[in-house]
């Protein structure tokens, strides 16, 4: 007998609406907080290391202890070298010839990309999606000259004000001043084809000394701090910084004592606009608004001693030090780099610290504003640091790097880039991020508006309002781990067969959290797991009135009801399995379990 | 099943791991209710079986980035999913030791289209008994084979067992089958 002849389908479609909208709720992750964790840590993703190629080709996630003191490298099929920071994680999502993409699950990892314009190569932080084209180059410093040689991409490298772009091939020398205190060389890599690319070498001549160059952090917390460098005069340090889609990867070194100059630049994906503006003798650069490609360029300013090579966000180089800034991906920011430290940054706000140089890779997240000092990076803060007029929240950020403005304010001139956002929950893509404007003394310089919208519900910058960037910043939610998300954690503890923890997550949710909408679904939930896994109907029924009571969509609560029924039934309280029998049968006289209902609801 | 104009799985599998939720809602409308068709036939209740739809999308969006062929999107979806049913049931019948839950009941002849011959009717209903008395393992690779009409090979999958053991399991049950309903093997 063919079975399936005989047999109807049993199902309604209309249950499918029901479920879809449960599985939405169960999914849904709650207010964002904190896309500035992944951000942060796909940001860091970017920023790129040279160091000792590793032997390994990972096909399986890649791990790295937390408890690990030094970061580990492998090179995946691909050669892209990936540097994991202690307490990575990394799982690959696909290979192919176009396109190999990865999730950064937690931790830090730096990728070194080789350049293939027909492949497309992206790390994945949460709902943060950072798209990278590589692009290679070195510095090196001679006694007074400075050698760049391009081996992938296009530079930029400039001084007093010319410039000269130095293509994949080909090499540039350049007579150099290396005077002693704050002299500087900066050198930006514009990306081709106004896709991410770039990088830029620092160096710091007339020292010994090991450089201090320092990872945009990673994860829940700052920057890791990584000490790499070289000893002598003409050795090439091997700082780099990248950034991500939409920006520019940018590699930088300022060197600790060089000369008073100020080299501006664009590293960004597109033009700058160069507004050189005297200030503290120094020289004042500004992206235009729409330069740096999709992100909002910002304002810069290096004071007198200071050099620095902006190419998106604004960037103010210290009294002593150079930054260079490869501009956002999204909307760049604020980027200072103090005395002895060189900033690389890929995107968002940078501030170095006073011994170490940072490197955030900002953009990939929508910029973000990013301190990183000798140890950490994360998220930052940029603008009071430069007096005058007030051009820009100062940034900030918390400890879980979720900084936002971008902006600052910058010497004499009131230099404002706007708040960086991006949402934890959008999609970044080149150009997104958050508003980020530009207000640079007489020349007003603004951003472009980036703006990743996801689900989040962050305010943006405001920047061009001349508000304050901390709208943005106080709605900069964390991305929640799944243990932020009651109902996920509840989930697989159900699913890991703990049905009490389960409950207890999701107790715990409701008294702590009685205002949230998520509420009355906890209850339903709760509800199953106490009827389905714990055989208790007293305290499911308890939950599905208080559920029914909050208020459920109507699709639930037409499963609640009939729920509520059998769970009286099954603890012989007929005299209120009769009444909720009689709800049922009064909202839902169609509903798919009426005719079961119905013989428990009285008579009309 | 997809129409031609429509995207393949693996397709909709790349776009929702890139975050597209219209993909994602896709494959929810493509798979969800066949699947509900089957847990409903397999649990006999409709609630339990829409709870395990639920459970098993929620699960395979989470663990989407672990599907290593993203076209076999359908075949891993329906392995969550009577996964999820095995510890179910294997939780429904301590409860029901207890007393706590009643016991499973296989009701494939409450779903018999009309006109169906009262012969047909009595071979399910003694089928119905058969399988409420078999372990899930052996409900599940039965229904699967001879009410969902799957392949051996498509029964293991989903199943989540070699081949060999999707066919001892179905053959066990049929052999109980059989019996009941008199058939000579």
């Amino acid at each position: 007998m063919k079975l399936r002849e005989h047999l109807t389908d049993p199902a309604d479609a209309r249950d499918l609406d029901t479920a879809w909208e449960t599985i939405q709720a169960r999914r849904h992750r709650g207010p964002k907080r904190g896309v500035w964790v992944l951000g942060a840590a796909a940001v860091a993703a970017l920023v790129v290391l040279v160091l000792r190629p590793g032997p390994s080709t990972p096909r399986a996630p890649l791990n790295r202890s937390a408890q690990a003191f030094t970061p580990e490298v492998v090179t995946a099929d691909d050669g892209t070298q990936i540097v994991l920071m202690p307490g990575a994680r990394l799982v690959p999502l696909e290979s192919a010839a176009d396109v190999t993409g990865w999730r950064l699950e937690q931790g830090a990892a730096a990728f070194d990309v080789p350049h293939d314009p027909d492949r497309t190569f992206y790390v994945r932080g949460g709902d943060v999606r950072v798209v990278v084209v590589g692009t290679r180059f070195t510095v090196r410093r001679a006694a007074d000259q400075l050698f760049v040689e391009v081996d992938r991409g296009t530079v930029r490298v400039e001084r007093d004000g010319d410039s000269t772009l130095v293509h994949g091939g080909d090499a540039l020398r350049v007579e150099a001043k290396f005077a002693e205190n704050a002299r500087r060389w900066a050198v930006a890599g514009a990306p081709e084809s106004g896709a991410p690319g770039g990088r830029a070498y620092a160096w710091e001549p007339n020292s010994d000394a090991r450089r201090e160059l320092a990872f945009g952090d990673a994860g829940e917390a700052g920057a890791t701090a990584e000490r790499q460098g070289a000893t002598g005069r003409d050795e090439t340090n091997t700082v780099s910084g990248s950034a991500a889609e939409g920006g520019a990867i940018a590699e930088a070194l300022a060197a600790a004592r060089g000369a008073p100059t100020a080299v501006d630049g664009d590293a960004g994906a597109s033009s700058g606009r160069k507004d050189p503006e005297a200030g503290h003798g120094g020289e004042a650069n500004g992206s235009d608004a729409n330069g740096a490609g999709a992100s909002g360029g910002g304002a810069n300013r290096a004071d007198a001693s200071g050099g620095g090579v902006n190419g998106g966000g604004a960037n103010r180089a210290g009294a002593s030090g150079g930054g260079v800034n490869g501009g956002g991906a999204s909307g760049g920011g604020a980027n200072r780099a103090d005395a002895s430290g060189g900033g690389v940054n890929g995107g968002g706000a940078n501030r170095a610290g006073a011994s170490g140089g940072g490197v955030n890779g900002g953009g990939a997240s929508g910029g973000g504003a990013n301190r990183a000092d000798a140890s950490g990076g994360g998220a930052n803060r940029a603008g009071a640091s430069g007096g005058g007029a007030n051009g820009g929240r100062a940034n900030r950020a918390d400890a879980n790097g979720g900084g936002v403005n971008g902006g600052g304010t910058n010497g004499g001139r009131a230099n404002r880039a706007g708040a960086n956002r991006a949402v934890a929950s959008g999609t970044i893509e080149s150009g997104d991020g958050a508003n980020g404007a530009a207000r640079s003394g007489a020349n007003s310089n603004r951003g472009g508006a980036n703006g990743a919208i996801g689900n989040g519900a962050a305010a943006n910058g405001a920047a061009a309002n001349g508000a304050s960037a901390k709208d943005g910043a106080t709605a900069q939610r964390r991305e929640g781990s799944d243990d932020d998300d009651p109902l996920a954690a509840s989930d697989r503890a159900r699913a890991a067969g703990l049905p009490e923890r389960a409950t207890e997550i999701l107790a715990r949710f409701v008294a702590d959290a009685p205002d949230d909408p998520r509420v009355p679904l906890a209850r339903f939930m709760l509800a199953r797991v106490y009827r389905e896994d714990l055989g208790d109907h007293d305290a499911a029924a308890k939950h599905l009135e208080a559920a029914l009571a909050a208020g459920l969509p109507r699709p639930l609560e037409e499963r609640a009801l009939a729920r509520l029924v059998e769970s009286y039934v099954a603890t012989n309280q007929r005299k209120r399995a009769r009444a909720a029998a009689k709800r049922y049968v009064e909202n839902f006289p169609k509903g798919a379990r009426i005719e079961q209902i119905r013989r428990w609801a009285p008579p009309p | 099943m997809p129409t031609a104009a429509a995207p393949e799985d693996d397709v909709l599998v790349r776009r929702a791991l890139e975050g597209d939720s219209a993909a994602e809602e896709a494959l929810y409308r493509r798979h969800a209710l066949p699947l509900l068709n089957t847990l409903i036939r397999l649990t006999s209740n409709r609630d339990d079986a829409l709870d395990v739809v639920q459970d098993a999308f929620v699960q395979a969006f989470r663990r989407l980035p672990q599907l290593t062929e993203p076209a076999a999107f359908r075949g891993w979806l329906r392995t969550i999913a009577f996964r999820i049913v095995y510890r179910q049931s294997k939780r429904r019948r301590v409860l029901c030791f207890f007393g706590l839950a009643p016991p499973e009941v296989s009701r494939l002849s409450t779903w018999v289209r009309p006109g169906t011959s009262p012969e047909v009717l009595a071979e399910l209903r003694t089928i119905d008994e058969v399988l409420t008395a078999l372990p899930a393992a052996l409900r599940v690779a039965w229904v699967l084979r001879y009410v969902e009409e799957e392949s051996l090979q498509d029964v293991a999958d989903q199943c989540g067992c070699s081949l060999a053991t999707a066919k001892r399991r179905i053959k066990a049950a049929r052999e109980a089958m059989d019996e009941a309903l008199g058939v000579e093997s």
